[in-house]
């Protein structure tokens, strides 16, 4: 693991700063290894080799991640700020049998424990005094800060070839998230080939914008600690002001979702030379526009800027456009940065409908494959094989990435168009409108349901609203109901009870009648 | 010198979050205490709080300089409140 590689080499160098506090490579690896022994002592051969990370922007996230790695486990990110109903439902999904939680987490323990009748191993490295949670679960084990096992009690694990690194839970159609299988040769070689090509050092700073459970924040953890560089993680707090972030941290390498350059633009705080000290500025998520890569390079006049591509079935970013001022906008479509060209080993196919590669030039669905291809969805096999499949013709398995790209005409890059189904970005999310959907019709009870993704922005829509087919609909219940099951980006802003949803000819929901109506200002 | 004064800025404040804990069916925030903090206090994430100041700077007609922002200070109701005033009436 190149995280234990860069211990032994910069040992006292900043490995992560969160919270105001700077932990060195020493200090993590003990924390963590003290975690890993702790998950060893306890775990029994018929466990679940997954660990749940019930952590948001502190010492136990980091120190969990790798400490669920160094036991043998794939982790599952839980995240605090979701709906407690939908990380129940993930924890549960994943059939982790251990946990690793934060302070910050612990208040939704109950919550996440209630109705689980098997035991429990629950690791809570900021919890000093466990009794009262030991006596409130007896049936589970707790494991306060003085009772994580000793550092030279861990044994270092032996993977198998598909080992899980992570799973990541994604939205899905039929109203239950997915778990996608990140295997470790998935991250090792996106992270062997991504370190390299953009020569990460011990010297860089790197910016940790996304939570765990965006699949994105894998790039700044393991990336950085490949080469012995420091993740910079900012507080709910600071990230109001990113500016004020990058300069006060002497940030060298920045990493977001294009929104936040679009809000940063709008709030004023992309002025000329604002962040000198930046080298690289990377935008992954949705779709980048031209305009803010070409304001973002006006505040960051130092830095080289790419635009990375991928879904989290192909881990983290399987292609990259690196920005040329002159060549650039020409190479760009709709405005949009293209997304470039594939990684070492991954192969592109553009195909139409069915699966056949389009000409050079023509427009279809991208498909790829290669060393950084997951394992599929956990426990679903029928998702799995709709998604992964063997182009005709072909011989190998390739994924479906739903996305809309156009083929180069020539060795120019691929541009990205859009999405091929009702998968949208809401403020660099990735949604399944037909989750939003499956949920509202099971709470309401109506079946005429259509979630659309509104008003459309330049990196995706700026939010979901909802047609509901009925006469009599408690929409302020509904809405009450649904906020606690959902994220607040799903949660549709506004709802329209009609009598009768338009449909098209095949007696389907028309979609573009519903988007008129929009459009007319309903 | 013209601009809004705290307790005008404290209206407006009032207003976004009660907007936001309507959509929510939370309680509605009627006295607004000076240490309230719209961040930790769940109501407002980190860009919701960047759409209030920009919609404050819409409202009251005037320009917020974000750059002087404090994070540490400014998500708390008090400390917020003069600090909107003081940008909007010193650029007005």
């Amino acid at each position: 693991m190149g995280f234990m590689r860069s211990a032994e080499r910069f040992p006292e160098r900043p490995a992560v700063i969160v919270q105001g506090t700077s932990l060195s490579y020493r200090q993590l690896r003990e924390t963590a290894i003290r975690i890993a022994s702790s998950i060893q002592a306890h775990q029994e051969d018929s466990w679940t080799p997954l660990t749940a990370v019930f952590a948001h922007r502190s010492a136990t996230a980091f120190a969990g991640v790798l400490g669920a790695l160094l036991a043998g486990n794939g982790y599952v990110p839980l995240n605090r700020t979701f709906p407690v109903t939908r990380t129940r439902l993930m924890f549960e999904r994943s059939h982790c049998r251990s946990i690793i939680i934060d302070a910050g987490s612990l208040p939704q323990l109950d919550a996440l424990l209630d109705g689980d009748e098997g035991e429990l191993l629950i690791i809570a490295p900021d919890l000093e005094d466990p009794r009262c949670y030991r006596e409130r679960w007896p049936q589970h084990i707790f494991v306060g800060s003085g009772d994580l096992e000793a550092y030279g009690a861990w044994r270092e694990p032996k993977l198998g070839q598909d080992a899980i690194a992570y799973l990541l839970f994604t939205s899905g159609s039929t109203g239950t998230p997915k778990g996608v299988m990140v295997a470790h040769r998935n991250v090792t070689s996106f992270v062997d080939y991504i370190a390299d090509r953009l020569q990460f050092t011990e010297r860089d700073i790197v910016s940790q914008m996304f939570d765990l459970t965006f699949d994105l924040s894998a790039f700044d953890m393991f990336v950085s600690w490949e080469r012995g560089a420091c993740v910079c993680c900012p507080s709910q707090k600071t990230l109001i002001n990113p500016g004020q972030f990058i300069r006060d941290r002497g940030l060298t390498i920045w990493f977001s979702v294009p929104s936040t350059v679009s809000l940063m633009k709008q709030a004023g705080l992309l002025k000329p030379g604002r962040f000198p000290s930046l080298r690289l500025s990377l935008f992954c998520g949705e779709p980048l526009p031209v305009s803010c890569a070409e304001a973002w390079l006006r505040a960051a006049p130092n830095s080289i800027l790419e635009n990375l591509y991928g879904p989290t079935e192909l881990t983290i970013a399987c292609t990259s456009y690196r920005w040329h001022p002159e060549r650039s906008p020409g190479e760009s479509e709709l405005g949009i940065v293209p997304i470039g060209f594939p990684y070492r080993g991954m192969n592109a196919l553009v195909a139409d409908e069915s699966l056949n590669e389009v000409n050079p030039g023509a427009e279809g669905e991208l498909l790829m494959n290669g060393p950084q291809m997951s394992l599929g969805y956990w426990r679903d096999s029928e998702r799995t094989s709709s998604a992964f499949v063997v182009p005709p013709g072909r011989r190998d398995i390739f994924y479906r990435t739903g996305d809309r790209v156009r083929r180069p005409a020539g060795d120019g890059p691929l541009t990205h168009l859009g999405r091929m189904d009702s998968q949208v970005k809401i403020l660099g999310h990735r949604v399944e409108l037909g989750e939003v959907e499956a949920v509202v019709r099971q709470t309401s009870g109506m079946d005429g349901v259509v979630a659309i993704g509104w008003p459309a922005t330049l990196s995706g829509y700026g939010g979901i609203e909802v047609f509901i087919e009925g006469q009599s609909v408690d929409v302020d219940r509904l809405r009450s109901a649904i906020a606690s099951r959902l994220p607040d980006y799903m949660v549709p802003r506004r709802w329209h009870v009609l009598s009768r949803l338009p449909r098209n000819v095949n007696d389907k929901f028309d979609r573009k009648a519903l988007l008129a109506i929009l459009g007319d200002g309903l | 010198m013209n601009g809004p004064t705290p307790d005008d800025v404290r209206v407006f404040v009032a207003d976004f979050l009660n907007q936001k804990l309507k959509d929510r069916e939370k309680v509605p925030l009627s006295d607004l205490p000076d240490d309230y903090d719209v961040l930790q206090s769940g109501v407002l994430d980190s860009l919701a709080f960047v759409e209030m100041m920009m919609t404050a700077g819409e409202h009251f007609a005037g320009e917020i300089d974000f750059e002087s922002l404090d994070p540490e200070k400014m998500t708390v109701v008090g400390p917020l409140c003069i600090f909107v005033s003081e940008q909007l009436r010193n650029r007005s």
